[in-house]
């Protein structure tokens, strides 16, 4: 397929396939039109969008700069839910770290040595015990505020992206016009999906 | 949960794998105007740093050099001192030459050799002397504009520039301000397609892609009707402009020039860059601004979110001054001298108001112009200051400048990145800016933006042109602005500036940092008037 670029843009975007539905009128809020979908060659939960708009669309600046920070938001929502307990994560790993740096010299001087010697090593048990309860007690709380703290983070996320999509329908032209460069698909060649 | 959209370019541009599950964290991972030459230089910096090394380790091992051990390092410290008095009589500003002399005297082994290898003194002292040759030639062809209709609170900067690089003054120049590089470089392809007798192309950054197409399918046809196409790009900014397509250009008929190659590779001296951005179409329309030829600069690519650039078109009697900048670059490169006069008086006229000076700076200038000229632009805002820059790491007394005007109750604003795109840099200038909240200026972050605009204005002037806020472009790089008090132009950019704000984040006060990454803005604060 041949590009018009003295009269269009060109987006070409991979997104997850279960997702596609839902991003594609994103960018159509924003002005693009699909003209191809296909499957991804790399990847195989992913679908690979053409998309085009006229190039001298009414307010593109604008548009561009939305756009930029709809794709933001939607991506962060992924680092934030990937991130969503890296805290307890490495709290409970930690944890786990020190109290098998207990038990090991605990084993070593109960099984070696005998008497007081040896009642260290029961200490060094007790010890290890303590961290592994408190772990057992502090990470699921962690957690849970982890939790509710990423699940606001992608409700604010999800509400910019309403607001950005709004801002964007009131500024793209409902109809095209020919001065923004709008023809009819060429040849039949473009499928439109979606 | 994996990403959900991730912008690609083409199926051509992927590479061909088995087919996987994605499982990418970041949206783009790409970087324009990286510098594969610093790489080499410090390589370069490692391998006379080991030499030295073997050396003293050979001398002091090897029982026949013992004795001449001792010689050896006290010939190196003397060269060390006298280097470092060097240093200290020399022309640079003061943070730069307290960095200069601990260096050399910590580093005694190497750091006079590396000194020696980045001072335009020594490295570019040739070149200087052809570029002074060039300009005394070169003035001659240029018309004289007497009796310039100047603003009393522009007349003193005019002055500066008229005096300071004898940089002429012009009315009758009507200014146009692109907000976008989008915009600008929509409005350059139009007046390309009018193109009738020559093009003159300057750019730091000129990169294969939609936009390069876009302005090369109209120039080829223009260069097949004769027309008489420059283009001048830097070697580090242009590392993207592929062979193939200069090769079609010059086959074409285009002269395609690259600026400071060698230079580049074998001083440290790697910020002597051309990063001006100049285009001159027949004499009558000259653009400058931020923006470079890539796609990034008017967002067809999203590499550090959203790219906030700007321009500035001319048309008039100023056009011929950015034909004389890119007239002697071009013999500067080319080494041939060049006729100037059938390129000047091309300009239809225009009745405007204000005045326009375009300038330039660059290691041909022995005075601080641009540095000077954003310093007499601080000191005569009497109500508002505005600035836009990617970077924020001036010396001293500009700093000490802005403070004092917003101590003195001027409204000073300045605009920076939210993404960065040179992550220490960025540690710095957020640094730099954020100090400068306690005493009232008013830092902004343009939300998931790249500024890479560069702008100044108060209430009665403004310059729009390619020069950042710190050394580089203070004291190292080529660069080119217009300083205009043009009313129409300030309040178009002044729009522009209260149109950016609402996207903006304000803090209240400076961020607290942690300890690393508090040891890490000391370290790159310590050397930053060498960034």
């Amino acid at each position: 397929m041949s590009k018009d670029y003295a009269n269009y843009d060109y987006l070409a975007v991979s997104v997850k396939s279960d997702q596609l539905n839902r991003i594609l009128q994103c960018y159509r809020a924003l002005g693009w039109t699909e003209v191809k979908t296909e499957d991804d060659r790399d990847y195989y939960d992913m679908k690979y969008v053409r998309l085009r708009r006229p190039h001298k669309i009414t307010n593109k600046d604008r548009l561009q700069y939305l756009q930029v920070r709809m794709e933001r938001a939607i991506n962060s929502l992924v680092e934030i839910s990937n991130r969503a307990h890296a805290k307890s994560k490495a709290a409970l790993f930690t944890a786990l770290l020190f109290a098998f740096a207990f038990i090991g010299p605990g084993l070593w001087l109960v099984l070696a040595y005998d008497g007081l010697i040896s009642a260290l090593g029961y200490i060094c048990f007790g010890l290890a015990g303590v961290i592994f309860i408190a772990a057992a007690i502090t990470c699921p709380v962690m957690r849970r505020r982890e939790q509710k703290t990423a699940k606001g983070k992608i409700i604010e996320k999800l509400r910019l992206t309403q607001s950005l999509l709004e801002e964007a329908a009131l500024l793209v032209p409902d109809e095209p016009t020919e001065e923004d460069g709008l023809d009819e698909p060429a040849g039949g060649e473009e499928v439109l999906n979606g | 949960m994996d990403n959900v959209v991730r912008p690609t370019r083409s199926l051509e541009d992927r590479s061909r794998r088995r087919r996987q599950r994605f499982t990418e964290d970041k949206l783009v991972k790409i970087r324009t105007e990286h510098n594969n030459i610093g790489v080499f230089k410090t390589l370069l910096a490692a391998f006379l740093i080991l030499a030295q090394l073997g050396i003293i380790i050979a001398l002091g091992t090897l029982p026949i050099f013992t004795a001449a051990l001792g010689w050896y390092l006290l010939v190196l410290i003397l060269i060390s001192i006298f280097t470092a008095f060097s240093v200290l009589s020399s022309h640079r500003n003061n943070q730069a030459k307290a960095v200069w002399v601990i260096f050399i005297l910590v580093f005694f082994f190497c750091g006079f050799i590396i000194y020696f290898m980045s001072n335009d003194k020594y490295m570019y002292a040739r070149a200087r002397r052809r570029h002074k040759q060039i300009f005394a030639r070169s003035e001659k062809f240029m018309p004289k504009h007497d009796g310039v209709n100047v603003s009393p609170d522009a007349s003193q900067t005019c002055s500066y520039l008229n005096n300071a690089g004898n940089f002429s003054s012009y009315n009758n120049t009507r200014l146009q301000y692109f907000p976008s590089g989008a915009q600008l470089f929509d409005d350059v392809i139009e007046n390309l397609k009018s193109a009738q007798s020559f093009v003159f192309i300057e750019y730091y950054a000129i990169s294969d892609g939609v936009l390069l197409n876009r302005i090369w399918d109209v120039l080829r046809q223009k260069v097949k009707s004769g027309l008489d196409v420059r283009i001048i790009y830097d070697d580090v900014g242009s590392r993207a402009f592929s062979h193939a397509m200069r090769k079609e250009m010059r086959d074409a008929g285009a002269q395609v020039r690259v600026f400071n190659r060698l230079l580049s590779r074998f001083t440290f001296a790697m910020n002597y860059r051309d990063h001006r951005k100049i285009i001159v179409i027949d004499g009558k329309i000259a653009y400058t601004g931020g923006s470079n030829v890539a796609d990034e600069y008017v967002n067809e690519k999203h590499m550090h979110g959203y790219w906030k650039d700007t321009g500035l078109r001319m048309e008039g009697e100023a056009v011929d001054s950015m034909t004389l900048f890119f007239l002697r670059q071009w013999e500067f490169i080319t080494k041939q001298k060049c006729d100037y006069s059938p390129y000047f008086g091309l300009y239809d006229r225009f009745e405007s108001p204000g005045a326009v000076t375009p300038y330039v700076d660059g290691p041909e200038y022995e005075l601080t112009i641009c540095k000077s000229v954003f310093e007499s632009v601080i000191s005569s805002a009497r109500e508002k200051l505005y600035i836009m820059t990617p970077y924020f790491i001036p010396d001293d007394s500009v700093v000490q400048s802005l403070i004092n005007k917003a101590l003195s109750g001027v409204d000073v604003r300045i605009i920076l990145p939210s993404v960065p795109d040179k992550y220490y840099v960025y540690l710095v200038t957020r640094d730099n800016a954020e100090k400068l909240i306690k005493y009232g200026v008013k830092i902004y972050y343009l939300r998931d933006s790249f500024v890479h605009s560069k702008l100044v204005i108060t209430e009665n002037c403004a310059v729009v042109g390619t020069v950042n806020f710190d050394m580089r472009s203070f004291y190292q790089q080529f660069e080119d602005a217009v300083f205009t008090d043009d009313m129409s132009v300030v309040a178009a950019i002044s729009q522009d500036f209260e149109n950016t704000f609402p996207d903006c984040d304000k803090p209240a006060k400076a961020a607290r940092n942690g300890l690393v990454k508090t040891v890490a803005i000391a370290l790159l604060r310590f050397v930053s008037p060498l960034m």
